[in-house]
């Protein structure tokens, strides 16, 4: 990749892969195909995402220091490198567009109805056009203090929620049987999971690539129990209707009422989204730029950065007529349209390094090639 | 580079400044008509009429009005095809914007009720700004309009009487979010709370001159429509089976002797088992509970713990035939299930359920209900017999 000089610290990269998973999958309903049983497809899609995760992670240990184009550019050539740059490129600047969009969409609702989206989404890219154009290593410090604050904000809302719980709406279990149940799974392995192989670009950046399976498998845990405890909350305060809800957890936030006057603290949920979302598009917008720097000339990525913002906010405008196509294309198309960029292509380059024994790993030469 | 980075500061948090004031979102307190309640009601040619209720922010704070013509609260009536029609034409009508984010009371007019509520749910659950928290009552033999504009002086808005009451009221409040989830579950039909508007009495003095509230009847659904109402023994049997009794009373004839024993229940708890046998359905119905003497009339002396063992079975008899009422009632007289039971078959028997949930109807009549009371009597007070009994009196 264009600029290796950047280190990011295991921690910072941890938080950076975990609030990106958590961000805006905390605040719509996952799997929501299996009602009440969601939490069941959570677990199963976490244990599930530790295969998709393995592959990248182990092909970015085979070879460290190196993203995952650098390793295609060195098993394939320099024009399969550049192919699939274009390909991470395109992958990760549509992942950012549906983040936009579906960020925009939710604070159009339910807070800025009469604000132009324009100016929404204007907003929200100039801030990460300026983290991402401050680099990999400030990205991964803000993501810190954004963790620190949806674990604070989370640790909070459940003891708001708590008095509202009631235990009867989890039952029965396996209401819908194994089917939705194994549905909602698959799509929790694409989203928010399988995205994380955008931090493949990332990987090679962060201080001890050895210790990366460790860290990548505790993120994929931390991020799946996150997830769970948020679904089991909002099925617990809310029942069959969290899954019905199109922003479940803001919902459920509503409906937190304590001694008369701790009321309406929904407003929290919105910061939460504001937060991961900032996160998760300056990491795809960071990947997109990095991907285009291995295509084209320019071998540094932050030229690429504005052109992409604005293209974004174009594109978010027109990649969809409503919310329902959006809803419609994230449980339909979302998992298999992505299924080459998550799993294939790192799968691919994976097979051909371990068959024809390439790689660098030595211990000795930890930036070799 | 210095210099341009302490402006950069300055414009940043200017720039940020003017962004986080809302944008075109902005709204301020005195231009909005904040909305305490909302009643509902049907006009004869079925078109809704909604009227709120707001305070007057102004008149909140100390000013307590002094002659009784200065009202705390407006209210405001609109009608249209469908809610929002009439939210809108409610709109017009008014100088600030309509803001019911803060609305903490919906309710429903007996006819609009009787019509059905169907069609008043998605509305509410929609919006963004409504709260799925709101409490919903249906207003017994009345209109929603009526209600919101009857005064009461003890509260500032009206409308937080009723919401109060509902709280001190030994119940667990039905909100929004509850009936939405019993009409949409298969085996449950919703209820609501209903409130009564008491008319004042021509010529009364004192106090006789406002409307009062009176909450406490279950307004029963069928349908997602008003089928009728439990009268209030079974209507604390109903909270007591569904888990929402807070706080109960019950009086029991004192044994031996004249006089009653009055109870106050705390703690109450409900566990429902089901059976399936034979395809033959059946449901255990297991209440425990604690209760504390609150008065007693007759003349027992309660330090005696027989005569605490033989109130507290005869109090559990009492509650026992209480709930086999309100079943009876509800079994035969509504048929609706409001009790729950389909739910509690699909939680613990799924099988049997999906078997029978079609018929279901038709089976939650016929199902056979079987019901035993745990009560313990803990405290009897600051007295063991009536103090002011004679020595030869007491019931030892």
């Amino acid at each position: 990749m264009g600029n290796t000089t950047e280190q990011v610290s295991n921690t910072g990269f941890g938080a950076m892969m975990l609030v990106f998973l958590a961000g805006s999958s905390m605040t719509i309903p996952l799997a929501s195909v299996a009602g009440h049983d969601a939490w069941i497809s959570i677990l199963i899609g976490t244990v599930g995402s530790f295969a998709l995760a393995y592959v990248y992670v182990r092909v970015c240990q085979l070879f460290p220091g190196k993203s995952l184009l650098d390793i295609v550019g060195v098993l394939f050539g320099s024009w399969a490198k550049r192919v699939a740059g274009l390909l991470y490129a395109w992958y990760s600047f549509h992942l950012g567009i549906l983040v936009l969009r579906i960020f925009v969409d939710f604070i159009s609702t339910v807070a800025l109805p009469k604000t132009p989206n324009l100016v929404i989404s204007i907003v929200m890219m100039s801030v990460v056009l300026w983290a991402a154009h401050a680099g990999i290593e400030v990205l991964a410090r803000c993501s810190l203090v954004v963790l620190f604050f949806i674990l604070a904000e989370g640790a909070v809302s459940m003891i708001l929620m708590s008095k509202d719980f009631d235990f009867s709406h989890m039952m029965p279990i396996l209401d819908r049987g194994w089917g939705p149940v194994m549905e909602g799974a698959t799509q929790i392995v694409s989203f928010p999971f399988g995205e994380t192989v955008l931090f493949a670009m990332i990987l090679p950046s962060i201080r001890k690539i050895s210790r990366a399976n460790k860290l990548v498998f505790a993120i994929l845990l931390c991020g799946g129990l996150m997830m769970l405890v948020v679904n089991v909350r909002n099925s617990l305060v809310l029942g069959e209707t969290a899954s019905k809800m199109i922003f479940t957890t803001y919902t459920a936030y509503q409906y937190i009422s304590n001694a008369d006057f701790l009321e309406r603290v929904e407003p929290l949920a919105i910061v939460t989204w504001v937060m991961g979302g900032f996160v998760k598009s300056c990491v795809c917008l960071y990947v997109c730029a990095q991907a285009l720097a291995v295509v084209l000339p320019v071998k540094h990525y932050r030229p690429y950065l504005l052109p992409l913002v604005i293209l974004t906010i174009e594109v978010s405008f027109f990649i969809y007529k409503t919310g329902t196509e959006s809803v419609q294309f994230a449980l339909w198309v979302w998992p298999w349209y992505s299924l080459p960029f998550q799993l294939l292509i790192p799968l691919a380059v994976l097979l051909i390094a371990v068959i024809f024994k390439k790689g660098t790993a030595a211990p000795a030469a930890p930036n070799g090639g | 580079m210095f210099m341009l980075r302490r402006c950069l500061l300055p414009v940043m948090l200017g720039i940020a400044a003017l962004l986080s004031a809302g944008c075109w979102d902005r709204s301020e307190i005195n231009d909005l008509a904040l909305v305490m309640a909302t009643g509902l009601d049907m006009e004869e040619d079925g078109a809704y009429r909604a009227t709120a209720q707001f305070v007057i922010p102004v008149r909140q704070i100390g000013a307590t009005s002094a002659n009784g013509s200065n009202h705390n609260f407006m209210t405001e009536s609109a009608t249209g095809r469908t809610l929002k029609e009439t939210t809108q034409n409610m709109q017009y009508k008014l100088s600030r914007t309509l803001f019911v984010s803060h609305r903490r009371l919906l309710v429903i007019g007996e006819n609009l009720a009787r019509h059905g509520i169907r069609d008043l749910l998605d509305y509410f659950s929609r919006s963004p700004t409504t709260r799925l928290r709101t409490y919903v009552l249906v207003v017994k033999g009345g209109k929603g309009e009526d209600l919101m504009k009857a005064e009461y002086p003890l509260e500032f808005v009206p409308s937080e009487a009723i919401r109060e009451m509902e709280n001190l009221g030994g119940t667990v409040p039905i909100t929004l979010l509850d009936v939405i989830n019993a009409a949409s579950a298969e085996g449950m039909s919703p209820v609501m709370y209903s409130v009564e508007l008491l008319r004042p009495k021509q010529g009364s003095r004192n106090g006789g001159n406002t409307s009062k509230f009176r909450t406490a009847q279950i307004a029963v659904f069928d349908n997602l429509k008003l089928i009728g109402y439990l009268d209030e023994r079974q209507s604390q049997a109903y909270s007591w089976l569904t888990g929402r009794l807070k706080s109960g009373l019950l009086a029991v004839p004192s044994v031996p002797g004249p006089g009653r024993i009055a109870l106050s229940l705390l703690h109450t708890n409900s566990r429902i088992d089901s059976f399936v046998r034979d395809g033959e359905i059946s449901f255990h119905v297991h209440l425990t509970g604690k209760g504390t003497v609150e008065e007693n009339t007759g003349r027992l002396d309660l330090t005696n713990p027989v005569h605490v063992n033989k109130i507290e079975e005869l109090a559990a008899e009492s509650i026992k035939d209480n709930m086999l009422d309100l079943v009876k009632e509800v079994q035969e007289k509504y048929g609706s299930d409001i009790l729950g039971f389909g739910n509690i078959l699909h939680r613990q028997h799924n099988k049997a359920w999906q078997a029978c949930k079609d018929n279901w109807k038709q089976l939650f009549k016929e199902a056979d209900v079987r019901v035993d009371v745990d009560l313990v009597i803990e405290k009897i007070g600051m007295t063991g017999p009536p103090l002011q009994l004679k020595e030869k009196e007491i019931i030892k």
